[in-house]
């Protein structure tokens, strides 16, 4: 083969970035290692050959530590579903997760966002219909837990009683959101965090809270069968940690006028609207810290 | 504030602080480490419990903030938002160190950049150095304070994927380059030279005994000003003809410890810390390992070879 001129050979920079495309396309996109592959144990028939299989035992390790770190991190994230399909089933559905959804962030916290939709997806977990909810749970929670503290005002709320309710708007607690929910996801949540609910003692309140799950659960598909809307569940952060509980479609809907950043006067009118007791609703909010301020 | 600000007594000595460990280190009496070293990833959530935690940690321990998403070793720009983040907790933390380490972790593919979310090496050439000059510069403008880069263990060398990537430096040549050019320090980790070297040695076409000599009169080559931290760990067993995953899941190795008694010797008074990461200890177990670092570097305090400083 004739010499390329100088000009036209690639510079060290741009063989470096092939480089770098040809180390990370080989992390993302090619099979997985058998066993004795990822041992590195192959007897070299000459030197050329060892070379080849050191790059290979290498590639398979840059891999494998993609996919060991990528576990642990979604186990992080999706704790209640770890926990409901039992860690080695989770450590196949996340090494399946990581090599369908490339990893674009930066931050292992912000890698996962697909997983509800994914698990839906999944053949082997159809008799599971519920997990999908769960991991959407598990997101929801993870990220509030993430977002920037705020104060919570006490006093701001005495605004209510002399400014005009259209000039003022509440402030929702860190991470306030609605979920919609048709499985018993508050009870499955339970069932595997509450530290209770895992001691010998508990054994008759597991199963009393398991038989309920179970009936929830029918009662969930037959709902989807009859296409009836889902139950709302409130998702926010009071403090440190993330608080959920299901709400009646006339709380969601309130909530969901302080979410569209409506004013004080609007939202009353919607607490009104559905029945709602102001004062009870009011002082309720507070209380629980689902608003922190008013302003 | 800077180390002597401290007024740590030499040695000073200190953990990587894991999870596993918060509760540990912040229950009860102020425990016996002259500083921890946290992950600066596992701290970039704007608010909530770790923000608090942090806050716990620094008001009773000097801090050191080791970054391991920056990727400074990679051709693409330095990440902004990643950037802004590590500098707001360098702001908030207001550490004793800073470090981050001489690799990549992403690369642009169909127009995507993707990110390993691992350290992987870098070619030792003209043009790397100079690139990664160019983003440590980029980070300590940004930062207003000089940072450490830590040597990296590493299972492959640019010119297995890409032929024509020729190195033009050793491991040891580009890191004074780096440090010399960059105007940082260098976080010498001994644990991943002697990785390197045993997977060198055990899967050389030709039989090759592993040696700490060869790691020794490297580390005798480095100018003593340059290195600003000490990192020990240990490493899991595996099968010989394998490569030896550096997973940080071990006690400290005999061959660790036998290089620290050199090195801070050499480099007496450098702030050392023993990292696990992996099939977490108990904290008495890691308190052991601390302990035993002390007493080394206590031993070589007492040396009218120590302080020396060239």
């Amino acid at each position: 083969m004739s010499k390329l001129p100088e000009q036209v050979l690639p510079s060290q920079r741009e063989l470096q970035a092939d480089y770098e495309v040809s180390l990370i396309s080989s992390i993302f996109t090619r099979d997985l290692p058998t066993s004795g592959e990822r041992s590195g144990k192959s007897a070299a028939p000459n030197a050329e050959k060892n070379k080849e299989i050191k790059a290979e035992q290498a590639l398979n390790i840059y891999q494998n530590n993609f996919l060991e770190n990528g576990i642990r991190a979604l186990a992080i994230t999706f704790p209640t579903v770890e926990n409901l399909i039992s860690p080695e089933s989770f450590r196949v559905l996340a090494k399946h997760y990581l090599l369908h959804y490339e990893k674009s962030a930066f931050d292992w916290a912000e890698y996962g966002a697909s997983m509800p939709e994914f698990i839906d997806e999944q053949d082997a977990l159809a008799d599971s219909p519920f997990l999908s909810e769960c991991a959407e749970l598990d997101w929801l929670i993870h990220r509030i837990q993430r977002e920037a503290d705020a104060d919570f005002v006490a006093e701001s709320f005495a605004k209510l009683e002399i400014t005009e309710l259209s000039a003022l708007r509440f402030t929702p607690a860190p991470g306030l959101c609605i979920m919609p929910s048709w499985f018993p996801v508050v009870d499955l949540y339970q069932l595997v965090h509450d530290p209770y609910l895992q001691s010998k003692e508990a054994v008759l309140a597991r199963e009393d809270l398991l038989k309920n799950i179970n009936k929830s659960i029918n009662n969930a598909l037959n709902s989807a069968i009859n296409s009836e809307p889902p139950r709302s569940l409130v998702v926010w952060r009071a403090e440190y940690k993330a608080q959920f509980e299901y709400v009646s479609d006339a709380e969601a809907s309130v909530i969901n006028h302080i979410l569209s950043e409506e004013p004080v006067s609007q939202v009353i009118e919607a607490v009104v609207k559905h029945d709602l007791d102001l004062s009870e609703w009011l002082s309720e909010a507070i209380q629980k810290k689902r608003i922190f301020a008013v302003e | 504030m800077t180390l002597k600000e401290t007024k740590k007594p030499n040695p000073v000595i200190g953990v990587g602080l894991r999870h596993s460990h918060y509760s540990d280190l912040l229950a009860g009496e102020k425990q016996n480490v002259d500083f921890v070293e946290i992950h600066a990833e596992n701290f970039f959530a704007k608010g909530g419990a770790s923000r608090a935690v942090l806050s716990d940690i620094i008001s009773t321990y000097a801090l050191s903030l080791h970054g391991t998403s920056l990727g400074l070793g990679s051709t693409l720009p330095v990440p902004e938002s990643i950037l802004a983040q590590f500098a707001e907790l360098v702001e908030f933390t207001q550490p004793m160190l800073v470090s981050e380490h001489l690799c990549f972790n992403r690369a642009k593919l169909n127009d995507k950049v993707l990110h390993s979310g691992d350290l992987l090496p870098i070619p030792y050439n003209e043009a790397s150095l100079a690139n990664i000059v160019s983003h440590i510069q980029k980070v300590q403008d940004t930062i207003a304070r000089p940072i450490l880069i830590e040597n990296l263990s590493a299972y492959v060398e640019a010119s297995q994927l890409v032929p024509d990537l020729r190195d033009s430096f050793t491991e040891f040549e580009f890191l004074i380059a780096m440090c010399e050019r960059a105007g940082c320090g260098l976080l010498l980790d001994l644990n991943n030279l002697i990785v390197n070297e045993l997977n060198r040695a055990n899967l050389a076409s030709e039989p090759t005994s592993f040696s700490l000599s060869n790691i020794k009169s490297r580390i005798n080559s480095l100018p003593k000003h340059l290195v600003g931290e000490i990192h020990l760990a240990g490493f899991s067993a595996t099968d010989p003809n394998s490569f030896i995953i550096d997973d940080h899941g071990a006690p400290v190795s005999s061959q660790c410890w036998e290089l620290f008694d050199m090195a801070i010797q050499r480099f007496s008074g450098t702030p050392s810390l023993v990292e696990w990461d992996t099939q977490m200890p108990s904290w008495p177990v890691l308190m052991g390992e601390a302990d035993k670092a002390r007493a080394i570097a206590n031993k070589h305090l007492q040396s009218p070879l120590a302080n020396s400083r060239a």
